[in-house]
């Protein structure tokens, strides 16, 4: 009797008991949806051919200039014969009208279109999160400010305000991501304010705050672990926006600067002017930002309904 | 409710003052100036007579008060680049074509992306469901100008049922608004599904149904009236967006309207025609957040306006 008794308690405990958290709920909820799964899937081969268009992680060790990998070329690598060539063998998606292979300059525009789009999100996160949650959690002046500015920031056309920025700054890489970011942390603010302002109130806090947690314990540790899963999910869903506007500033020809190859700018440089006869110009960058924004807004959205704790399972 | 409107048009004058000081520093602090890409062959002293003439050798805070007196009055001043047309003549002239769109557009997303909404809620889980989530993903991820692109390679080059692009009669309409009202209608049904889907699980739609309501009763009465009211603040703000038009839009299918001067009097550096399109914009985006409120307190009873 006394050893059966032993041998339960040292079974390791049932499944059912294992510690769950939001984020592991969250973690299968998201990995039974198929949908995320294909978003997922997605938006890694994307970081893939990102990170793997040319070999740059060795070459400082080899000591010579980044050779292509997935790409077939440079991007600025141009050759006489096939200007403006139709998509063949040798050149899987044409050529533009400078010689260049359209294949190898998507793949290096993957890495401008992902990169700015993930680091203006989380630059603006940056911004957001902070003026937010100053908001939110001090309220009074300091919320009456803030919110005013965000007020008039969000009557801006966000557009000009971008076009504005980017003539002012000039046309580069970090200038994109900078104004790309101070046009965005705007919803970031009040999503976050919002989940400030409710959960200052929750019981949790007051009981943090009664048995004496100083102001930095609450909110760093109380509040802010539980205001994050909105916050993830709209940087998320942020992304495929940013990769719209990126693509629309370059589009417009204040964006990235040629002969750096971003999507949009692909389109708009030859793609639209010329898409009565070089049909390829236009198509293959435009396929791969619908591509690109599908699989991060199939995240986004796997992410939202994993991470609703309205979500009961078996629904 | 009229001091309340009263308060926000008094909040919205105080939004609209500071954007304009913002965007009247922002504009000038641009480096170069209106006549600086030097198309026309100017000697210093015409450039320097154009300046006096349109009060650009001033101070910006000079400048600012003159723009805010005109204003007051109603003028917006002149275009820098089409000196002949005040700017609320230009707008007046392009606008007419970009609101054509813009309400077409509308039109088309409404009539297709509720109904389309309301069938794949009521029809959960099979196939017509599926094709909406599809088609609404698909209108969601792909920019308008990716659409504009798509339809004009399909329809207009290869099997040339359409024209590619220009402004003069109907058939000259469907492939930008159905470009333009992709993503609207993506929007609208998914919004409508989880609304109606939301409605649908209420209690007193099973005691509708329970107490032997028909199905088409049931919808009309006690589902779709709860489940679109929370839709007019999600609907309100596309309207801004859509009758001011798209650049993308307005290039691609060559329309003369409104749309293609948010960026070319940037280009131009056309001062008074950036400020009086900023000023547009923000007067109806802040109208029609109001016209939401106010429209949300009437159709819905339980929501007081403090």
């Amino acid at each position: 009797m006394a050893t059966a008794e032993l041998d339960v308690v040292n079974r390791p405990a049932p499944r059912v008991l294992r510690r769950r958290s939001l984020y592991r709920d969250a973690a299968r909820r998201f990995f039974r949806n198929r949908l995320s799964i294909i978003g997922l899937l997605i938006v890694a081969i994307l970081l893939f051919v990102a990170i793997f268009a040319d070999d740059w992680f060795l070459a400082p060790l080899l000591g010579r200039d980044p050779q292509p990998l997935i790409a077939h070329y440079g991007y600025d690598e141009a050759f006489i014969g096939p200007t403006g060539a139709f998509p063949s063998a040798d050149f899987w998606m044409g050529a533009d009208l400078n010689g260049r292979d359209e294949w190898s300059r998507i793949v290096y525009g993957a890495r401008i279109s992902l990169s700015i789009a993930i680091f203006s999100q989380l630059l603006a996160l940056c911004i957001g999160l902070p003026m937010g949650a100053l908001a939110g959690w001090h309220g009074g002046k300091v919320d009456f400010v803030i919110m005013r500015v965000v007020d008039i920031m969000s009557a801006l056309p966000v557009l000009l305000l971008a076009f504005l920025l980017m003539l002012r700054l000039g046309a580069s890489y970090w200038n994109v991501l900078l104004a790309l970011s101070l046009t965005t942390w705007i919803e970031i603010c009040r999503l976050t304010r919002g989940q400030f302002l409710t959960l200052r109130e929750k019981e949790f806090v007051e009981a943090s705050r009664a048995v004496g947690s100083r102001t930095p314990r609450i909110v760093f540790g109380q509040i802010l672990p539980n205001a994050l899963a909105p916050l993830i999910v709209s940087v998320t869903l942020g992304v495929p926006r940013a990769i719209f506007a990126e693509a629309a500033l370059s589009f417009l020809g204040v964006g990235i600067n040629p002969p750096t190859p971003s999507w949009g700018q692909m389109i708009g440089r030859e793609g639209i002017a010329n898409m009565t006869y070089f049909w390829h110009l236009a198509l293959f960058p435009a396929l791969m930002i619908a591509f690109t924004m599908l699989g991060f807004t199939l995240v986004g959205d796997g992410l939202r309904d994993a991470l609703d704790p309205k979500m009961v399972e078996g629904k | 409710m009229a001091r309340y409107i009263l308060t926000r048009l008094l909040g919205l004058l105080f939004v609209l003052w500071v954007l304009s000081m913002i965007t009247f520093w922002l504009m000038h602090d641009v480096p170069g100036g209106p006549w600086a890409y030097g198309q026309q062959l100017m000697s210093d002293q015409q450039l320097d007579a154009l300046k006096i003439r349109y009060g650009l050798d001033k101070p910006v805070w000079q400048q600012y008060l003159i723009w805010l007196g005109g204003v007051v009055r109603l003028d917006f001043g002149m275009s820098f680049k089409h000196p002949d047309e005040s700017v609320m003549a230009l707008i007046g002239r392009t606008w007419p074509i970009t609101l054509h769109l813009g309400l077409l557009t509308l039109l088309v997303a409404f009539g297709i992306g509720i109904p389309l909404g309301i069938v794949a809620a009521m029809k959960q889980n099979t196939w017509i469901d599926y094709l909406a989530t599809l088609l609404s993903i698909f209108g969601f991820v792909t920019p308008h100008f990716v659409w504009g692109i798509l339809f004009i390679l399909t329809f207009a080059l290869y099997l040339k049922w359409l024209p590619t692009g220009g402004w003069e009669g109907p058939q000259y309409w469907i492939l930008p608004v159905l470009a333009y009202a992709f993503a609207p209608i993506a929007m609208i049904a998914r919004y409508t599904r989880a609304s109606v889907v939301e409605a649908l699980r209420a209690d007193h739609v099973r005691t509708a149904r329970a107490k032997g309501l028909g199905e088409r009763s049931v919808m009309s009465h006690h589902v779709l009236r709860n489940a679109l009211i929370p839709m007019v603040t999600v609907f309100g703000p596309l309207i801004p967006d859509l009758i001011t038009g798209s650049i993308f839009i307005e290039a691609i299918f060559r329309i003369p309207g409104l749309g293609s001067y948010w960026v070319t009097s940037t280009f131009d550096r056309d001062y008074p025609m950036i400020i009086g399109l900023v000023m547009l914009w923000a007067v109806l985006i802040a109208i029609t957040y109001l016209i939401t409120d106010v429209l949300y307190v009437f159709l819905d009873p339980r929501v007081r306006i403090r």
